[in-house]
């Protein structure tokens, strides 16, 4: 398998804390409205407690990118050496198919530029020898960055319970799935 | 076309309005503002009350609707972004910068009127490089019409805003119209 | 940073423009095709500064800050500090919003009439000149300087800071708000078990065998903390979380206790019972390094069972003896003991009864174990700008002064002092202390409205007031009480020293940026205070009227600091934050006490003069006085009343929430989302609900605090001042009893 980066979700050591997220916008300072990364609460229906376990998301960077498929200006790219799928808005003319396209959401609309904006991996810190911003920010490592290529499997899941299985995209991020403790309560 | 020096008193005129300090400013460039704009101003005019309001919407210390500066309009409302880099570098261009750099952005709205009042028009004075006329035609046909026209809808959007704002922000709106057309004729 | 900045950016097409001249002068646009990719980071793109969280905050987090053209582009988590790891929480990421905010209070400003949001801007020379006559009509018509009170805490922890103490004594006496509302019940408590507030390095939690997090909530407040914790579990630790609230931490427990709020010494003394019962006592450590072991043996069983304290906790007896008998055979084991569970009418002696638990199973004094509430250890600097002389012949108090937690001085041997009153009583002390009245108030570091108890009575208090000066960065509640308002800078401004209460990194704050507006730091708004003072009237203030920031943050150090740190000078700290060289990451690992007899005092005849029980024994809890018991705790897009109001924060949080089981919802008629009214005997808060089993049927829970952007919610509107039991020994006043509060819920 060639090289492919992915973000690892390990919502068993998520603690939800919203750092990924800020620590994308400190980096890019995003227009107000427009969130490359957050940080979702799963349904009670996933985990019985509202508001204690998250899927932090962004970009999946996928195999067969849609975003890429139906951009009609090449403004989307996928990196031959790590698998990293770059959006390159001063190509984007914001017909926003690659917004309609991506069944996780991750391309966003910039209303000032006009255009469509996503999560590239930091691939211009990536290329510097840097962590991408989020997972270089996660306190307790519940978000990192892995080769697919090179990582050893244990007990992630590709689509965790409400997630949108898209095999066709073969999305790469991995998840773990989060525990609950005993509960003694009163 | 408007007479350029007619153009270049009115940038002054407004400039000195919002770089007021005080009632007494105020009531001074008001007086300004009204003459040369033809905009009335009412004699009965509480300049104590307008110096609450002006920096009710423009200072502070609450949260301000409508800040004085580009960068507060654009790419995100923060102060020191990208616009303010932008008039830092237009004025660099031109040998100039803001007094302290680093203190008051360099977008604030009376700065810039105030490199709008100091630019020298199409065809007037040395432009040998050419950095003149463009910033003359960045500035004034596109960054001040970019953000300026937010700047005074957000005061409108404000109830009870005073009557000297209210001019100011009509003679800002006549004074933007005013120079259109000759950043226009300068991209010709 | 993103690509689209450099590409599309007009400035490069001017600079291009004003190098190369009119060849160059293209329109924008075209510069664009062909550079696909944006360029790799570079850190010699920027200059890089150090800086340091100063918030109330465990984790004080080393920052370095990238600044490009004069202008903080982005900061990041020092990675020298391996608690900070590269890493800042979701409030210190959002800190670039603070300078650069456009609501940010720009100048000095004068209000003419309280909440009438009439203001006027001033220069700095006509506020200091209003602020200095009024305070020399004080010293004038009372004789003394004590009709001026003085608010500050936890805003800014910088040790230039206390210079706002030191401009109060440089005046002369003056009236002292103190005490603090966090923490000062769990920090007499160690005091009277163990001789001082002393804390394990919190990165020796790996080595824990067995981790009970009791009433601490580090998932939000710690975040740093949480990696060690899971580290020690991954290793095969038994992390149990004890919390009346299901919180972030708990759900990362193996196992989760909710019990009644307020029986923590109830729990404690259970478990306790069990392991004496079971003989797992460390008999080495409670009568060798112990005193008083006996007595509280006896104490147990002639009052304690297990079945009491699970009648008590609402968890059952066989939960307790199990959780008991791990803990006393896991070596070693730990109990992080939060300050939330000493906010009570009993918290103090709940802490006790918990050091007892830690102790009486020899856990003290170990690496990987520890009873971690927190520590002053690595808090030796000189405390330059807070020690300031008053002036020749001031009048001041006769009585003596209570000391803060931080108060590091030594007495001054003065006839006079400052007057203290208690800072968790606010509004009562300025509406009680007479002869001379307080007249006049200067608040720093602090938000009032957004942090002090009973804010409608807060309102009428301040009304009394002749004058309030508030010095902040953003206009809040506080400001809107105030007359004048002062700006002050932000940590990337100022020059300053950041050490921690709970790790043991040293961080120095460099100024980044130039101080934009007008804002002063709060040395410099002493220093010029001074200068006006003088002119008016020649010594009446001692502070230096000249000063350099930087050089009075290097004055805070001394010998002993390069020793603890191991550098030979600050300067090195401009390379990264460094951490204190300790003999062992155990606190006490000497097994020598500070304590009257050298040893852990089980049974503590300081304590009892000071007018609790000698031995750790069960205190009643505060009796309820309304439907519902309502809690208020941290949230963790803020830090009390700070980043709440910043528009990067209101992205991920977008309106506070009143949380609320479902059944006691349904009783009420309330359904999810619903708006509902809070109200008890203080006031009322409306906000719309969300409902959880997070939280227990007979309780409400609303995250703390002012929330800004025109929302006028508040939970000190629902807050009293009712006193914890402990804190005016070593913090100058009593805590107070934030989550002893009780409340009714309706639909709005």
């Amino acid at each position: 398998m060639k090289k492919q980066y992915a973000f690892l979700v390990d919502t068993e050591r998520c603690i939800g804390c919203f750092t990924c997220a800020m620590a994308c916008r400190n980096y890019y300072h995003q227009v107000e409205g427009v969130v490359w990364r957050q940080v979702h609460p799963l349904s009670e229906e996933i985990y019985p407690h509202r508001e204690r376990a998250f899927l932090s998301l962004s970009c999946n960077h996928c195999e067969n990118p849609a975003c890429l498929n139906v951009c009609p200006v090449e403004a989307y790219t996928k990196r031959e050496e790590d698998g990293v799928v770059v959006h390159h808005q001063e190509k984007c003319i914001g017909c926003g198919n690659c917004i309609r396209s991506c069944p996780y959401g991750a391309p966003k609309y910039n209303p000032v530029e006009k255009r469509a904006e996503k999560c590239s991996l930091c691939h211009e810190r990536l290329d510097a020898g840097l962590d991408p911003a989020c997972v270089q920010a996660c306190p307790t490592d519940a978000l990192q960055l892995v080769d697919l290529a090179e990582f050893e499997r244990t007990n992630e899941v590709q689509y965790p319970a409400g997630y949108p299985r898209m095999e066709g995209l073969n999305p790469s991020t991995r998840f773990v799935l989060p525990k609950t403790p005993k509960m003694v309560r009163r | 076309m408007a007479d350029l020096a007619h153009t270049r008193d009115g940038a002054r005129a407004l400039r000195d309005f919002f770089a007021s300090r005080d009632a007494a400013d105020l009531k001074r460039a008001s007086a300004v503002v009204s003459d040369h704009f033809h905009l009335a101003l009412g004699r009965d005019t509480d300049w104590t009350g307008a110096e609450y309001d002006f920096n009710r919407l423009f200072v502070g210390p609450m949260a301000v609707p409508a800040p004085p500066f580009a960068s507060a309009y654009q790419t995100e409302p923060a102060l020191m972004g990208e616009p303010t880099l932008a008039m830092r570098d237009a004025y660099r261009a031109l040998g100039l910068m803001v007094p302290d750099q680093g203190q008051t952005p360099d977008d604030h709205l009376a700065f810039e009127l105030d490199l709008a009042a100091a630019l020298p028009g199409q065809g007037e004075g040395q432009d040998r490089d050419g950095v003149t006329g463009a910033v003359r035609e960045w500035l004034l046909g596109e960054h001040l019409p970019g953000w300026v026209p937010a700047f005074i809808e957000a005061v409108r959007a404000q109830p009870d805003v005073s009557a000297p704002v209210q001019m100011a922000v009509a003679a800002l709106e006549d004074w933007l119209e005013t120079i259109r057309p000759a950043a226009r004729a300068g991209e010709a | 940073m993103t690509a689209k900045k450099c590409t599309f950016s007009r400035r490069r097409f001017l600079q291009g423009a004003a190098a190369a001249g009119a060849a160059a002068m293209l329109p924008c646009s075209l510069l664009v095709p062909g550079k696909a990719e944006a360029a790799a980071f570079s850190e010699g793109d920027y200059q890089t500064f150090r800086n340091a969280c100063p918030r109330n905050c465990y984790d004080t987090c080393s920052i370095k800050t990238y600044v490009k053209d004069g202008v903080v582009k982005f900061i990041e988590g020092a990675s020298e500090s391996t608690y900070t790891d590269g890493g800042l929480c979701v409030k210190g990421y959002s800190y670039t919003r603070r300078p650069y905010s456009p609501d940010r209070v720009k100048y000095p400003m004068v209000q003419d009439g309280r909440r009438s949001g009439k203001w006027r801007r001033v220069s700095w020379d006509e506020a200091l000149d209003m602020i200095a006559k009024k305070m020399l009509k004080l010293k004038e018509e009372d004789g003394s300087l004590l009709g001026l009170g003085m608010t500050k805490y936890s805003g800014n922890f910088g040790i230039t800071n206390y210079g706002v103490e030191g401009m109060m004594s440089s005046l002369g006496y003056t009236t002292r708000f103190v005490g603090t509302p966090c923490w000062p019940a769990g920090i007499d408590a160690q005091n009277y078990d163990l001789g001082n507030m002393w804390c394990n390095d919190p990165e020796d939690m790996v080595k824990a065998r067995y981790v009970i997090v009791w009433g601490a909530n580090p998932a939000w407040c710690s975040v740093h903390s949480m990696k060690y914790i899971m580290e020690a579990k991954r290793r095969g630790a038994k992390v149990v979380v004890v919390d009346p609230v299901f919180t972030q931490t708990a759900a990362k427990g193996d196992v989760y206790w909710q019990p009644k709020t307020a029986s923590d010494g109830a729990l404690a003394l259970g478990m306790a019972r069990h392991i004496l019962d079971k003989g797992l006592v460390d008999e080495d450590f409670v009568h060798n390094y112990g005193l008083g072991f006996d007595e509280f043996a006896d104490y147990l069983r002639d009052n304690v069972t297990v079945e009491w304290a699970a009648e008590q906790s609402g968890i059952p007896a066989r939960d307790i003896m199990e959780v008991a008998e791990e803990f006393a055979t896991a070596d070693p084991a730990t109990i992080w003991i939060g300050y939330g569970m000493q906010r009570h009418t009993n918290g103090g002696a709940s802490v006790r009864s918990i050091d007892a638990l830690v102790a009486m199973t020899g856990n003290v004094g170990k690496e990987g174990g520890g009873a971690r509430y927190g520590h002053l250890q690595t808090w030796g600097f000189n405390y330059h700008a807070l020690i300031q002389k008053q002036p020749e012949g001031s009048k001041g108090f006769l009585g003596g002064a209570a000391k803060g937690e931080f108060d590091f001085t030594s007495g001054s041997g003065a006839s006079y002092t400052d007057r203290t009153v208690n800072i968790n009583k606010t509004a009562q002390a300025i509406l009680d202390t007479t002869d001379p009245a307080i007249r006049m108030l200067w608040v720093s570091c602090k938000n009032p409205f957004g942090q002090d108890f009973d804010r409608p009575k807060l309102e009428k208090a301040f009304d009394k007031l002749e004058m309030v000066v508030t010095v902040d960065q953003f206009f809040n509640e506080t400001v809107a009480n105030s007359d004048i308002v002062l700006p002050v800078t932000t940590l990337f401004e100022e020059w300053t020293v950041n050490a921690s209460y709970w790790h043991y990194w040293l961080s120095v704050n460099e100024q980044a940026i130039k101080p934009m507006f007008e804002t002063k730091s709060n040395i410099e708004i002493a220093a010029a205070l001074s200068k006006k003072m003088n002119e008016l009237s020649p010594g009446s203030c001692t502070f230096p009227q000249d000063i350099d920031t930087r050089e009075w943050m290097a004055k805070e150090f001394n010998q002993g600091i390069y020793d603890m740190f191991g550098i030979s000078d600050w300067t090195e700290l401009r390379n990264g934050p460094v951490k204190a060289r300790l003999k062992s990451s155990a606190a006490w690992s000497d097994k020598k006490f500070a304590t009257p007899s050298g040893k852990y005092e089980f049974k503590s005849e300081l304590c009892e003069q000071h007018g609790h029980k000698a031995l750790p024994e069960f205190k009643v809890g505060r009796e309820g006085y309304d439907e519902f018991r309502l809690l208020t705790p941290h949230t963790k897009f803020g830090l009390h009343s700070q980043f709440v109001n910043l528009d990067w924060m209101h992205e991920y949080n977008k309106e506070p929430y009143i949380y609320m089981h479902p059944k006691a919802a349904a009783e009420k008629g309330i359904g999810d989302l619903d708006m509902v009214r809070v109200f008890n005997k203080v006031g009322e808060q409306k906000a719309r609900v969300k409902l959880t089993d997070n939280v227990a049927e007979d309780c409400l829970l609303m995250y703390e605090a002012w929330f800004g952007r025109g929302n006028d919610y508040n939970v000190q509107n629902l807050v009293d001042d009712e006193s914890a039991d402990m804190g005016a020994f070593k913090a100058g006043a009593p805590g107070v009893a934030i989550h002893d509060q009780f409340a009714s819920v309706e639909r709005a």
